[in-house]
């Protein structure tokens, strides 16, 4: 990885945009929104990464995710998970689907410490003493949340097409280097059989390195992979 | 500066057309969008819906901007504007051949009918993108909903999203009660800050004597909910290649049907 996308991804986070809860042992636990996360991607990696949900479960009382981290050409894996939120008698399930959404955070957030991201935070947010528990909790008070679920969610594959940051990148990435969109999209259409909307995630990613490598460089074009 | 529908199209997204699309057949679909065939011809319906639709969205605009009707030949030169556009296609017309007088007919029943009490519009072919939850997990999903609302007025307390078609008979009360597109339209009012709006149907029904039927609807939390769960359904079913044919009597108005193998 370059050594700048390192200095981007190590940055520590903003002091303003660290939070602070209550563990279960009584100790202050510092945590930042997963937004953050997603932004210092989005930067580091000029959007072009993606996660994969690669398993979710509900133990006890508990859901389970672990989800799968690509950029730059790693993978890293980060489990997460959260307890399911109930009602007043104990039994209601109030919304799985944020619930999920908690546990899914936390994933992400793991996998992304190690990228590097968040690495300050890590002795404290990390290990709440409860366990698998470390996202914070609900901002809607739960009595105002949405109707239940009765049943969980099926685990699903993973999504395979391609990501609308991908979409995005290809095309800026053209704009960038004054390409025919239509020669572009002729070119994709003819080198993967289908219209760039419908490009997987590693086809997007090769269209991508391809440009990029196709950028010019001291005066010349790279592999001239791409013509416009 | 406004977004243009062109503009919101360039990413990633899903419209309501296509997910109708792929519920007809998703061998249609696959040819259509992933494999961006050509088609073999242009259907005739598809040329005469989009041209009184035109001729519909001219009047509403001219009323929008004078406050009153314009006089009919707004509509007709609009409606003859669009045709105009398609026969210059390389692509055939299909069945095309009296597309004028079914055309004239259905705008003299249009106009005959809303000239003397126009309404007060609000928008015209109004574009929208809205990002689309996944009713089960919440997750936003990557494709965003982009379209536009044909029609918005203002009557008295609130707003009204009108969806004009034309087509060959009357809609049953199951297709009028059933339709996505007005569960669809019902969320993007909400998101598009319109609050609770009413939903109207305009049938143009291409008849032996045309006839226009109006059809004020609504929609319930449910609906919506399972218009977002067909739209995660189709999604999902694309990303898995599920693309298999539906072999009917909409075949032969298929305009890909050579490549399909259903000839």
């Amino acid at each position: 990885m370059k050594k700048e996308i390192i200095q981007i991804l190590k940055r520590p986070f903003a002091q303003e945009l660290i939070k602070h809860r209550q563990g279960h042992n009584g100790k202050q636990l510092d945590y930042v929104a997963v937004q953050h996360y997603v932004d210092r991607l989005n930067e580091g990696f000029d959007h072009d990464w993606s996660f994969e949900l690669t398993r979710r479960e509900v133990i006890g009382d508990q859901i389970l995710v672990e989800v799968k981290l690509t950029a730059a050409g790693l993978i890293k894996t980060g489990i997460g998970g959260t307890a399911i939120t109930r009602g007043a008698d104990n039994k209601t399930v109030l919304s799985l689907a944020d619930d999920i959404k908690m546990a899914e955070a936390d994933a992400l957030k793991r996998a992304c410490r190690l990228l590097g991201i968040g690495g300050e935070l890590y002795a404290t947010e990390q290990d709440d003493d409860a366990g698998i528990i470390s996202s914070p909790p609900p901002s809607v008070p739960a009595q105002h949340r949405a109707a239940p679920h009765s049943l969980p969610p099926s685990p699903l594959p993973p999504r395979e097409r391609l990501t609308s940051a991908q979409l995005k990148g290809i095309k800026d990435r053209a704009k960038a280097q004054n390409l025919d969109p239509a020669e572009v999209r002729k070119q994709i259409k003819t080198v993967y059989g289908v219209e760039m909307e419908y490009l997987t995630k590693r086809q997007a990613s090769d269209v991508i390195t391809g440009l990029d490598a196709n950028k010019p460089t001291n005066g010349k074009n790279g592999q001239q992979a791409w013509a416009g | 500066m406004t977004t243009t529908l062109a503009e919101m199209r360039d990413g990633l997204h899903v419209s309501v057309s296509q997910v109708k699309c792929f519920l007809r057949c998703p061998r249609q679909y696959q040819m259509r969008y992933v494999l961006g065939a050509e088609p073999e011809f242009i259907p005739a319906s598809l040329v005469l819906g989009s041209a009184v639709h035109e001729g519909l969205a001219a009047f509403y605009r001219s009323v929008m901007a004078t406050g009153d009707s314009p006089e009919q030949d707004v509509c007709r030169a609009a409606f003859y504007g669009t045709l105009v556009g398609f026969r210059k296609n390389k692509l055939p017309i299909k069945d095309g051949e009296d597309m004028e007088a079914q055309g004239e007919a259905l705008l003299k029943v249009f106009y005959e009918t809303v000239y003397q009490d126009p309404p007060n519009v609000v928008g015209v072919e109004v574009p929208f993108t809205i990002e689309l939850p996944d009713p089960v997990t919440g997750e936003i999903l990557e494709e965003a909903l982009v379209g536009a609302l044909d029609l918005v007025v203002r009557e008295e307390e609130k707003h009204v999203v009108e969806e004009h078609k034309t087509a060959a008979k009357k809609w049953s009360k199951d297709q009028i009660k059933n339709d996505g597109q007005l569960s669809a339209y019902k969320l993007v009012a909400r998101k598009l800050g319109l609050g609770e709006v009413g939903l109207r149907l305009r049938v143009l029904t291409k008849t032996k004597k045309p006839k226009m039927i109006v059809e004020n609807t609504d929609r319930t939390d449910r609906d919506e909910r399972e218009f977002l769960e067909t739209v995660v359904g189709v999604l999902r079913a694309i990303d898995a290649h599920v693309f298999f044919p539906i072999r009917n009597g909409m075949c032969g108005g298929c305009a890909f049907q050579r490549r399909c193998g259903s000839t």
